[in-house]
């Protein structure tokens, strides 16, 4: 008799069945930036203009971004076989930054995707449908630093000054990452419709990355252990080029553990 | 004298010892494989720099059996992966082993295992190494076997993450009754029926901000297989409970399937009939895995996987958000010493595939198909979409002539909707026709031949675009039974519409097997491409350079 029961005991576990009458959510509520030091999650989109699928990711971004606020930093990574220019798509958005993250950490499906590169190096490339759920799960942990940035555009050069901040008592190598992005570059990009794919001829991109000031792998900011309360301060310049348009162009830094890869913190300012 | 009474006394102790306790120490088997690929760059053709050089794929079985006790591993080394197979096999691992009993009808296997319920519409693990594909399971898995034929199966366990486990959690159950065993007043009759019904269940958390998603997704499926004589029918419906995932844009629709197959064969005469109804049974142990990634069931193709390298250019990927299709083939001999038959008579195969899309249609005027966070569409079960995804009409014929010489003529006719099946835009009508002679020179030595020509009619949507054009291929291959083969092959893209990319594939290789050991060399070019097996695919990039592939049974 007792073996019955546990059979159906089994059964009833199996036999459990979500069914989902409201499938929306009632939504999540950004804590206040302004007066509260919060963790910033950095989602790196890899994309390219050939992807028939990027802009559906590009949209997923955005509105994870509507969702989260300035909780979420964006960089969208031109990288791989897809961003390569050709005929039609001659304008070249990589960077010798990007390729290098992209074949460092193991991209070839577009667009594809890493949230602060958690879960590095077996579950840290996600579909752009994951990104939200790893976006929840980072916010999750209690912020580490805090980094703040004051960029200046001094003649040919932007010159931009990072503070990072130690929020809880720290023991590793971290690494400084400081990179310019830009919006609103018009260029075609190919479109994935439910009828077939299509070329969009004026699609605007945005958060494009453009350069660093750091190379790919930034600079260090400590190593061992590092004290609460202790601020670091570093200071650097890149070159502005002149296809950038200024007014597009945004700072974004991130810091990183130089062993696991993640990302404790990021920050994004608007240039002007 | 007591020296050697003892002698003997001694000697004969570790006679008796060594006889009655020669210790079982069970046996080990396994096999080997290694392939190795050396790039050259090649723009022409599109093979691209590997700035490695060379790659290397790699992996050894090991199993172990004493008695009813058996236990294994597999050792993988990805150095790095080759191209073409997913970058997420990085490095060496186990990813497999297992231990595993049975006895009396038990069955108990804790570790890794593979598993299939029914035809596999709700679990099917299993591992297809010319994919990549690993979705084995790794938990525990006990079956049970009465001695009537009922099967009993429940297992549960994360499935195989390239050197990971999905984060999601497979639970199954499955039963199988072989009614014709039991029914005592079937046990002498020609028919035999056996019913089965399965249960598949996955738990995922959720924290996706948007979406209130499910976290336990229940599949479930029954089935039977009826055979009289020379007919055998199976048929297996399957029902799954809402699913939102990316594959099917994190709509809420329930999933259904309907396979159906009947076959009849005698001497001389095979006919197999297929036809199937998916609709939204993607179904995954992680929500948000695409392509090959933790799939817990499998979707049959129905439609022919050709051999000849250029008919096999276009092969079918399985849509699981939906399609129906259908297939016939037959398989007639005519008999030898007839009019048509000539001395050795004649082998002929006509094969028909059809796959389209459902007949689906807007939930309401306002919102577009596969709206997440909605029920997707309306499905009109029994009906077509008319958009056509795959189509194949081929025919074989094959004769000997004489005692030497065989001939083989084949001819295949592909509508291959590129758009949905790769996703590139596209719509493909491709002719191809295989002339195909060996002739064997003299005891084990073999010449054999191959003509191949594809030929592709311009797209109706896409004008411009002709896709790659026609080829020819040649190819002569030399045998020397059962060790050598040597063969010369030019595939020549000689319709390409690009003027540069007109170019010849050449390939060489040679083989060597002794035993259970094989070596294969290949030295050349090959095409871009997709391979499939059962309408599960991978693409194949286009490479210039040498393979190696060594393996071996022990």
């Amino acid at each position: 008799m007792k073996s019955w029961i546990s059979l159906f005991a089994i059964v009833a576990v199996l036999f459990s069945c979500d069914y989902i009458d409201d499938p929306i959510q009632g939504g999540y509520v950004p804590p206040d930036t302004t007066i509260t030091k919060v963790r910033k999650v950095l989602l790196e989109d890899y994309t390219g203009h050939k992807c028939p699928n990027c802009p559906a990711a590009a949209a997923e971004a955005e509105g994870l971004k509507t969702i989260f606020g300035k909780q979420i930093v964006l960089i969208a990574v031109h990288a791989g076989f897809f961003a390569s220019p050709s005929p039609g798509f001659t304008y070249d958005f990589r960077t010798t930054e990007g390729n290098e993250l992209n074949t460092f950490f193991g991209f070839t499906a577009y667009p594809s995707g890493m949230i602060d590169r958690s879960g590095y190096n077996t579950q840290h490339i996600l579909n752009f449908n994951a990104w939200g759920s790893r976006i929840t799960d980072q916010l999750d942990i209690d912020p580490e630093m805090y980094i703040t940035l004051t960029p200046t555009i001094n003649g040919g050069n932007i010159d931009v000054d990072v503070e990072v901040e130690v929020l809880r008592e720290l023991t590793g190598n971290y690494n400084l990452v400081i990179v310019v992005t830009e919006d609103g570059i018009v260029q075609p990009q190919v479109n994935q419709t439910p009828a077939g794919t299509e070329t969009i001829p004026d699609y605007v991109h945005n958060h494009v990355l453009r350069g660093s000031f750091t190379g790919t792998w930034g600079q260090s900011i400590s190593t061992g252990t590092v004290a609460q309360g202790e601020k670091i301060n570093r200071s650097h310049s890149l070159a502005l080029k002149n296809e950038w348009n200024e007014q597009n162009m945004h700072i974004v830094a991130y810091v990183y553990d130089v062993n696991s890869y993640r990302v404790l913190q990021a920050e994004e300012v608007k240039l002007q | 004298m007591r020296r050697v009474l003892f002698s003997i006394g001694l000697v004969a102790s570790i006679a008796a010892f060594a006889q009655e306790d020669q210790i079982d120490f069970g046996e080990i088997h396994g096999n080997f494989q290694s392939d190795f690929q050396y790039y050259i760059p090649d723009s022409t053709i599109g093979a691209p720099e590997v700035p490695e050089k060379f790659r290397i794929n790699a992996f050894m079985n090991l199993n172990y059996t004493r008695g009813n006790f058996s236990a294994g591993l597999r050792y993988e080394t990805y150095q790095n992966v080759l191209l073409g197979f997913d970058e997420r096999y990085r490095g060496s691992g186990i990813p497999y082993y297992y231990a595993r009993y049975q006895n009396d009808g038990l069955d108990i296997t804790v570790g890794n295992f593979y598993e299939q319920f029914g035809s596999g519409i709700v679990l099917r693990s299993y591992e297809e190494r010319n994919l990549g594909y690993d979705n084995a399971i790794n938990g525990v898995r006990v079956k049970y076997s009465f001695k009537n034929g009922i099967a009993l199966k429940g297992l549960v366990g994360q499935q195989r993450y390239y050197f990971a486990k999905g984060e999601g959690i497979v639970r199954g159950i499955d039963g199988e009754i072989p009614l014709h065993e039991i029914l005592s007043g079937w046990k002498n009759s020609k028919i035999r029926l056996t019913i089965g019904g399965s249960f598949v269940s996955k738990f995922q958390d959720d924290k996706d901000p948007r979406y209130n998603l499910p976290l336990n997704v229940g599949s479930t499926a029954g089935r039977a297989r009826l055979v009289i004589g020379k007919f055998n029918l199976y048929g297996e419906y399957a029902y799954k409970i809402n699913d939102p995932s990316t594959v099917n844009n994190f709509i809420y629709k329930d999933g259904k399937a309907l396979l159906f197959t009947a076959s009849y064969s005698t001497k001389g005469l095979g006919i197999v009939f297929a036809t199937k109804r998916i609709d939204n049974m993607n179904f995954r142990s992680d929500r948000t895995a695409t392509v090959n990634d933790l799939l817990i069931n499998y979707l049959p193709a129905y439609t022919r996987q050709h051999t000849y390298t250029l008919p096999a250019l276009y092969p079918y990927a399985t849509q699981p958000n939906g399609e129906v299709g259908y297939q016939l083939e037959v398989n007639y001999k005519v008999k030898k010493d007839t009019w048509l038959g000539g001395k050795y008579g004649i082998d002929i195969l006509a094969h028909f595939s059809i796959v389209d899309q459902p007949d689906i249609s807007q939930l309401n005027d306002t919102t577009p198909l596969y709206t997440p966070g909605t029920d997707g569409y309306v499905l009109n079960f029994w009906g077509t979409g008319g958009k056509r995804y795959f189509r194949d009409i081929s025919f074989e014929v094959a004769k000997k002539l004489t005692p030497k010489l065989k001939i083989l003529a084949n001819y295949v006719n592909i509508q291959y909707n590129k758009d949905v099946i790769e996703g590139k835009p596209g719509f493909i009508n491709m002719q191809a026709g295989v002339i195909e002679w060996q002739y064997k020179l003299k005891p084990k030595h073999t010449l054999r031949g191959e003509v191949q020509g594809m030929f592709l009619k311009d797209d109706p949507v896409n004008p411009e675009n002709t896709e790659r054009g026609d080829w020819l291929l040649v190819l002569f291959e030399y045998s020397v039974s059962p060790h050598w083969f040597f063969a010369v092959q030019d595939a020549y893209n000689y319709g390409n519409p690009v003027d540069y990319k007109q170019v010849h594939y050449p390939l060489v290789s040679m083989g060597y097997l002794t035993g259970a050991s094989r070596i294969q060399l290949n030295y050349g070019k090959q095409q871009e491409g997709i391979f499939c097996v059962g309408g599960v695919c991978r693409t194949v990039p286009a490479s210039n350079g040498l393979f190696v592939t060594i393996s071996s049974t022990f």
